[in-house]
């Protein structure tokens, strides 16, 4: 009767709000499309864009202008009567709704600096220009522009297997990158009145159909960054004669656009892997600053199974590359810059690319594109399949600060890296930033511990994300929210995730079961549309762990970890050996406070009745109470000759048991990491799973048994688990030093 | 009468690299000793390096900026006037301390505030960074005795009170 009263208090809590309530109620129902291992279904299907452009950009007018023809093929299972493109650029249309939607105070604007950006963007006249949409034959077709998205109206529905092919031709003036911001656009050199442009979302794209959102339907607000289809790219950009060309994909036409001379380089550079290779020097690009010519030329790129087509062109470039070896193909690392990127960037740039690919290939898959680009754009770190812009510029004077250069290689590794996450493994960044970003911050983490010993990393430790997550939750969102929602953008989309994964492989499942599985999941969804769900599964399918209070605690809900070790209880086994206990029982009586009264006694009342009269004292009053007398002796031997040798063979080891209560105070639900520090020195660490708190959620005790004495214990002592508050961690309580002591302590 | 706005031309370019987040987090502390809380502020350097190089309209190295009067001087009165304790509707004195640049890209600055009148019961203006940002949110954390308490500063609301029992 008693346990099944206790079996129905456990059910009825797990039906409301258990920390350990199975995910099934978030996650999406398994189906032929998406299994529930977390991989792809025997019906999964994505579609195919290709895509045929030929892009001018005018130097003197800072335009940009393209026909491109689209060829879709429709994989789903689905008739489409229409089709929807992305036009990203829009949202620098006048009054965008990504501008309306944003807040604004007239503080927002009340220094110059933001009152001139302010100025700057609602005169820009930004956005698309649809010159003409036609089919394959060339006649007019129906569309619409729906803000930052477009629509196609077929005629005739596209079925299963079929390929409609249409073209588009546009325009656009380039944004002032420096004045008024975004991911692409042209920064301005004043000193030699030259441009650098690096584009990027600049051309319509096809968004993407599938199983979980049918056609992608979010309106571009500037905050979720986007998801393509995968397809092949044929790309002509004419630029004029002096610019330099970097772009997504393969130079096709290397031998029009480069000297004799680079050809010789480029060719030199496939065979260095330890040194970059200049294919344009810093004297060429210095020349080529001068001379602007208006003259054209044209670079011919292809990219194959790409889900998205970016440039950078300029004549301040310098270019360098070397190769990266790989099991399967060899990538060529390079990196384009202009003068002012140096000395930062002729020395690491490349390298660092390197570096990325080498250890992204560890924890995923070999770098399955020819090319790996970085080019200096300052102010910004932002990616493209094979390409990606990046910040971190030296002073005029070529001096450079620490920051200046860790930053410069952070956002390097961070932006290579997702080539991984999201254009390799595509899922969608307009719903879930923290699936490319978190996941990406993470192996960034692991990647600048690769490159340099303790580099100072921001986000990854455990620590690190501990001043956010016990913050006012008013201002916090869970993991799982939609990328235009988040509160905090850096710390909810980059830091939690990429902590919660970090303490996962060294914590929760173990470096060796989280590699596997996390590999499992890259190369399950390597050029597919993984959800947060196939994420979810995937890591407990291969580690065969059950991770669904850790997804819950860490990305459905915004509570902290907060553990404390409230009270430690020391016990010994009653030996009932009179010598031992009668000692241990003065010791301990000798240790007890005497009361108030008992102290004034001793002095006030001189002489008590039976210390007058010993005839009042029988057998039970003796002069020393803790002497061991021959009947307690007896006693013991009785005791004995009554246990078994396996009785005996304990008492004579003489166990001490520690009884440890712990709380949860901050909610999230974790393991209980303990050291205990004994008497001679040694350690002992102690992990109970975050399953010990299944049955209560705030408090649990555990009796721990040693043959030592235990003088310390401490909770987290390796800072693990992003424990919130640390002076609860030790007993008995230590007092830890704040950063505030440690910093006056220094200036004193 | 009709006030006239006037705007400069920046000489400077932005440098640093634009993020999508503006936090700075405050940790405080009670400090029953010396009867005064004590504070760090961390803040990300570059933000930090954007609004010195928009108030001086020059290149600033942060690494530096300490050993200058001018700047240091500055430093000091602008988190004097955008971090502000009060308690009993009296506003407690702000002593600086000093500030770090971090290789974490972050920026720390010490101060401390003396006469609180009762740490049990504070108030909390802070608009650090706010005439910059409009998206800069302003943590802060009170550590009293073994409690801590946190509160969440935005433009939209940059008070806020932290009572102990």
């Amino acid at each position: 009767m008693l346990l099944m009263g206790v079996s129905i208090t456990a059910i009825s809590q797990n039906t409301n709000n258990s920390k350990f309530k199975q995910l099934k109620d978030e996650l999406a129902t398994p189906n032929v499309y998406r299994n529930a291992a977390g991989a792809p279904g025997p019906e999964y299907y994505q579609q195919k864009a290709d895509y045929i452009m030929k892009i001018t950009l005018d130097d003197e007018k800072q335009t940009i202008h393209g026909e491109e023809t689209i060829t879709y093929t429709n994989n789903s299972p689905d008739p489409l009567s229409y089709l929807w493109l992305q036009l990203d650029q829009n949202i620098r249309k006048p009054n965008s709704e990504g501008q309306l939607a944003n807040t604004s105070t007239i503080e927002d604007i009340s220094n110059s600096w933001e009152m001139k950006r302010m100025l700057n963007r609602a005169e820009f006249e930004g956005g698309f220009n649809i010159e003409k949409v036609t089919d394959a034959a060339g006649n007019a077709i129906d569309y619409a522009v729906v803000g930052t998205m477009m629509r196609i109206d077929l005629k005739k529905d596209l079925l299963k297997g079929g390929k409609y092919t249409f073209k588009i031709n546009w325009w656009y003036n380039i944004n002032n990158r420096m004045e008024i911001g975004g991911r692409s656009g042209y920064e301005y050199f004043e000193e030699d009145e030259n441009y650098l442009y690096t584009i990027a979302q600049f051309f319509p794209r096809m968004c993407v159909y599938n199983d979980v959102e049918g056609w992608q339907n979010k309106q571009f607000l500037g905050s979720g960054e986007f998801t393509l289809p995968f397809g092949d790219y044929d790309v002509q950009i004419t630029v004029p004669e002096d610019h330099i060309v970097a772009g997504t994909g393969v130079l096709q036409n290397a031998t029009k656009v480069l000297t004799k001379e680079q050809q010789e380089r480029w060719k030199k550079a496939q065979n260095e892997t330890e040194t970059p290779i200049f294919i344009v020097t810093a004297e060429e690009a210095k020349e080529a600053e001068k001379t602007k010519k208006t003259a054209s030329k044209t670079w011919h790129y292809k990219a194959e199974n790409v889900r998205d087509f970016a440039f950078a062109s300029s004549r301040k470039f310098i270019w360098d590359a070397m190769k990266v070896e790989q099991e399967s193909e060899d990538v060529m690392a390079m990196s384009y810059y202009p003068k002012e990127g140096m000395p930062l960037w002729d020395r690491y740039s490349t390298r660092v690319v390197a570096q990325t690919l080498k250890s992204y290939t560890k924890f995923t898959f070999d770098y399955p594109y020819p090319v790996a680009i970085s080019v200096h754009a300052n102010s910004i770190g932002m990616e493209y399949p094979m390409i990606c812009f990046n910040g971190g510029r030296p002073n005029a004077d070529g001096t450079y600060s620490e920051r200046t250069k860790y930053g410069m290689m952070s956002v390097i590794i961070h932006e290579v890296g997702h080539n991984y996450f999201p254009m390799i493994i595509n899922s969608d960044e307009r719903q879930w930033t923290w699936m490319d970003e978190g996941l990406n911050t993470f192996l960034q983490y692991l990647c600048e511990q690769e490159w340099q010993r303790n580099y100072p990393s921001r986000r990854g430790p455990a620590h690190l994300i501990v001043d956010y997550m016990k913050g006012d939750k008013n201002f916090i969102t869970p993991i799982m929210t939609n990328s235009e929602s988040i509160r905090q953008f850096g710390n909810n989309a980059y830091g939690k995730p990429a902590t919660a994964l970090n303490i996962l492989r060294e914590t929760i499942l173990g470096r060796d079961n989280f590699d596997y599985a996390f590999k499992e999941y890259a190369n399950r969804w390597k050029f597919k549309h993984p959800t947060p769900a196939d994420f979810f599964r995937t890591m407990e399918d291969a580690s065969g762990v059950d991770l669904d209070w850790f997804w819950r605690g860490w990305f459905y809900t915004t509570d902290h970890v907060d553990i404390g070790i409230e009270n430690v209880q020391w016990f010994q086994i009653n030996t009932h050996n009179p010598e031992v206990e009668l000692a241990f029982q003065k010791e301990t009586d000798a240790m007890r406070n005497k009361n108030i009264s008992t102290i004034r006694n001793e002095e006030e009342i001189k002489q008590t009745e039976n210390e007058k009269n010993p005839f009042l004292n029988d057998k039970y009053i003796v002069a020393d109470p803790y002497q061991v007398t021959d009947e307690a002796k007896q006693e013991y031997q009785n005791f004995l000759d009554g246990l078994s040798n396996e009785q005996k063979e304990m008492l004579k080891v003489g166990y001490n048991f520690y009884q440890v209560d712990f709380e949860n105070k901050g909610g999230l639900v974790m393991p209980i990491l303990v050291e205990f520090h004994f008497t001679d020195d040694t350690k002992e660490m102690i992990k109970l799973p975050a399953e010990i708190w299944r049955y209560n959620e705030q408090k649990a005790s555990k009796v721990f048994m040693f043959e030592k004495e235990v003088k310390a214990v401490a909770l987290d002592p390796y800072l693990e688990t992003a424990d919130c508050e640390l002076y609860d961690n030790n007993w008995p309580r230590k007092t830890i030093p704040s950063r505030f002591d440690l910093f006056k302590q220094n200036q004193e | 009468m009709k006030k006239i706005l006037t705007l400069f031309v920046l000489f400077v370019a932005f440098n640093g690299f634009s993020h999508k987040y503006y936090v700075a987090i405050a940790n405080m502390e009670y400090n029953e000793k010396d009867q005064q809380i004590d504070v760090f502020l961390k803040a990300t350097a570059h933000d930090f390096q954007h609004l010195m190089e928009m108030t001086f309209k020059e290149r600033m190295d942060l690494d530096t900026v300490s050993q200058n009067k001018k700047y240091s001087s500055f430093i000091e009165s602008y988190l004097k006037e955008n971090f502000i304790v009060t308690s009993l509707d009296q506003p407690a004195s702000f002593e600086y301390i000093g500030m770090e640049v971090t290789e974490r890209l972050n920026i720390f600055f010490y101060f401390s505030f003396k006469e609180v009148l009762n740490p049990k019961k504070i108030k909390i203006a802070s608009k650090f960074l706010f005439d910059f940002f409009k998206d800069q949110q302003n943590i802060v954390h009170y550590k009293y005795g073994e409690q801590t308490k946190s509160v969440t500063l935005v433009p939209a609301l940059s008070v806020a009170e932290i009572k102990f029992d």
